[in-house]
């Protein structure tokens, strides 16, 4: 009972929380049936990027893990109720059915079926198998020791995690402090750090990646849909089977999902593409498709949310700011010209914005260093 | 120049392992160009993906990262070429298309050029957990042994090599007279207690000698190695021992 109890920080945190939240950048994409998946993934990227700036504030003065959890309880609590009443109101509007696309199995073949069954019970056993296998990482001694100092202490990034001793500030994690938000999960659940980190969060995140994986299927195969399963299924095969390196995104996902450089790999970077993929159907010009009705509207909107994944990026990298800036201009310079449209670069220069100015704070102590 | 190029072939091949797997995503773009009639899935995966590439293997810009970012990470920047997204969505085209062959033969080509997640060769240690922690049992249950006798109102100790990377992920409150940081030979600055500690013959007169100068209260050794004195000659005193690791502790700090 006591275990199942602690599990409801994770519940808020994890899925009320993003649902809630989620409708706000929803509403400015203005999109107008919502798939929870999308709904969830919107509010959970919001929640993350948000959180990277109290967290940031907090490392720099060397404040208190139970600071940033109260700073951070109540913008959560603030932006859910917002979230809340606009589901509401635009429910109360038209009707759920209108706001939400629930899904469903009506009118799928059963090859479809079977393809989906197969998909949903190898995610199972991914998920099942983060649980009851170990993995044996040297960086865990930096992202679990870091979180369980900050716990244990209440101080945040006081202590070398290695030794336990004191140390100075490191920019380079300082600027990335996702082991703070285990912290505040272990903290919050009264569950250990390592069984946090190890054990329960890496569900979500592998879910949360599958999620991801499912909405860009859907940009992908919008006029062929059933086409989605089987590439779930190869997206899956892919993750399974993706050792082809030790350095590949793929090692990374199921050896290290908690590692902050996993979740850019993993999390971060294919939610950016999501988004480019979102930007560039938006744009296209003289092609009339099923969305015509929301072409060009809610394009600010992705932007929006591209701003928030650049935040959660900060949040788990500071290496991965660069990937980001890198990923974005070029995708988006490309999709500019194709598109014809070069209100895009202007917005995708605004949407970096936490890059630079993370990236800018790590130079400037280089260089105050030398 | 060409030095360059040459550096950032061997970050490539060091990422593509067997180079199967990017072979076959080269393929897909090229079955992307051929059979793609969706601007947008032209935009993002093959336009997108070829920037991309050509980016990678730019000199200059890999010279600006080396100089001003970590030569080592360089390789990071194949994550962002879409290869799962592009092989999966050429995948299940082909698979539409060619039913169970397709299937069929990428399903073979991912087990020949992949490797499973869980068999561990290249992906790092993997094991089944012994517990919810997913940390090693024996290093939990000498953490808790230490614990249990602590006598300090801050408890020092030191562990062997293999046990650097865990302890602190168990418990916070301990402190190490060196860390995680001597496994790295990149970080390592050389520690003279970790040393003694990693040795293959191990000195209790030293190591009282570094017990004292680092108020370090316990040490925790592999009992099978072999010892050049008596520990108890030197204020050790052996306190439990759980599998084949010994913990003492020492009474001269």
């Amino acid at each position: 009972m006591s275990v199942l109890h602690s599990l409801d920080p994770f519940i808020l945190w994890l899925i009320v929380f993003p649902l809630l939240i989620g409708m706000l950048p929803c509403h400015l994409i203005k999109k107008q049936k919502k798939t929870p998946g999308q709904v969830y993934l919107c509010g959970l990227f919001t929640m993350l990027g948000i959180f990277q700036v109290p967290a940031v504030i907090i490392v720099l003065q060397r404040g208190h893990l139970s600071a940033l959890i109260r700073i951070m309880f109540w913008i959560a609590v603030v932006l859910s109720c917002a979230g809340f009443v606009l589901a509401v109101v635009r429910i109360t509007k038209t009707t759920a059915r209108d706001c939400f696309q629930l899904p469903t199995i009506k009118g799928m073949s059963s090859e479809q079926l079977v393809f989906w069954g197969t998909f949903y019970v190898m995610l199972a056993v991914q998920c099942a198998m983060s649980v009851i296998v170990m993995t044996s990482d040297g960086d865990d001694a930096y992202y679990v020791g870091q979180a369980l100092t900050a716990d244990v202490t209440d101080l945040v990034y006081y202590f070398d995690p290695y030794t336990g001793a004191y140390s100075s500030l490191d920019y380079r994690h300082a600027l990335a402090p996702f082991p703070l938000f285990i912290a505040l999960l272990a903290r919050q659940s009264g569950l250990h750090v390592a069984v946090v980190a190890h054990t329960v969060l890496p569900v979500f995140l592998i879910v949360a990646t599958y999620m991801i994986y499912m909405q860009i299927g859907r940009l992908l195969f919008q006029k062929d849909p059933e086409r989605i399963p089987t590439f779930m299924i190869l997206i899956y095969l892919l993750n399974a089977f993706g050792v082809y390196s030790r350095y590949t995104r793929e090692t990374f996902f199921l050896t290290r999902t908690w590692q902050g450089k996993s979740i850019l790999a993993n999390l971060v970077i294919p939610m950016a593409f999501l988004i480019l993929f979102a930007i560039a159907r938006r744009t296209e010009r003289g092609q009339e498709t099923e969305i015509y009705e929301e072409k060009e509207r809610g394009t600010l909107g992705l932007f929006v949310l591209l701003l928030m994944v650049n935040l959660t990026g900060a949040l788990s990298s500071s290496l991965g700011l660069l990937l980001l800036i890198v990923l974005e201009s070029l995708l988006l310079l490309l999709i500019a010209i194709r598109n014809k449209h070069p209100m895009l670069i202007l917005g995708a220069i605004l949407s970096q914005i936490p890059c630079y100015y993370f990236i800018g704070m790590y130079a400037m102590e280089k260089i105050a260093q030398m | 120049m060409l030095h360059m190029l040459n550096e950032i072939f061997t970050i490539y091949s060091q990422y593509s392992g067997t180079g199967i797997i990017m072979v076959l995503f080269f393929m897909a773009l090229i079955y992307i160009a051929m059979s793609e009639k969706d601007r947008s899935n032209q935009t993002i995966l093959l336009y997108g993906s070829i920037v991309l590439i050509i980016f990678i293997f730019f000199p200059l810009f890999y010279y600006l990262y080396i100089t001003f970012v970590d030569a080592s990470t360089y390789w990071r920047l194949w994550w962002l070429v879409p290869v799962g997204i592009g092989l999966a969505y050429a995948g299940a085209n082909l698979i539409r298309e060619h039913s169970l062959t397709g299937l069929m033969l990428i399903l073979v080509i991912l087990f020949l050029g992949g490797e499973s997640i869980y068999s561990g060769e290249l992906s790092g240690e993997i094991d089944l957990a012994q517990n919810a922690y997913q940390i090693p049992q024996n290093v939990i249950d000498i953490v808790d042994d230490i614990k249990a006798n602590e006598v300090d109102e801050v408890t020092f100790a030191a562990f062997p090599p293999e046990m650097l990377i865990y302890v602190r992920q168990y418990d916070a409150t301990l402190r190490l007279p060196y860390g995680r940081e001597m496994l790295d030979e990149r970080w390592s600055v050389g520690n003279g207690f970790y040393d003694q500690m990693s040795s293959e013959m191990l000195d209790f007169e030293i190591l009282a000698e570094k017990c004292r100068y680092n108020s370090v209260r316990f040490i925790v050794v592999n009992a099978m190695k072999p010892k050049l004195n008596v520990p108890q000659d030197y204020g050790f005193e052996l306190m439990a021992q759980h599998g084949m690791y010994s913990i003492y502790v020492f009474w001269g700090v």
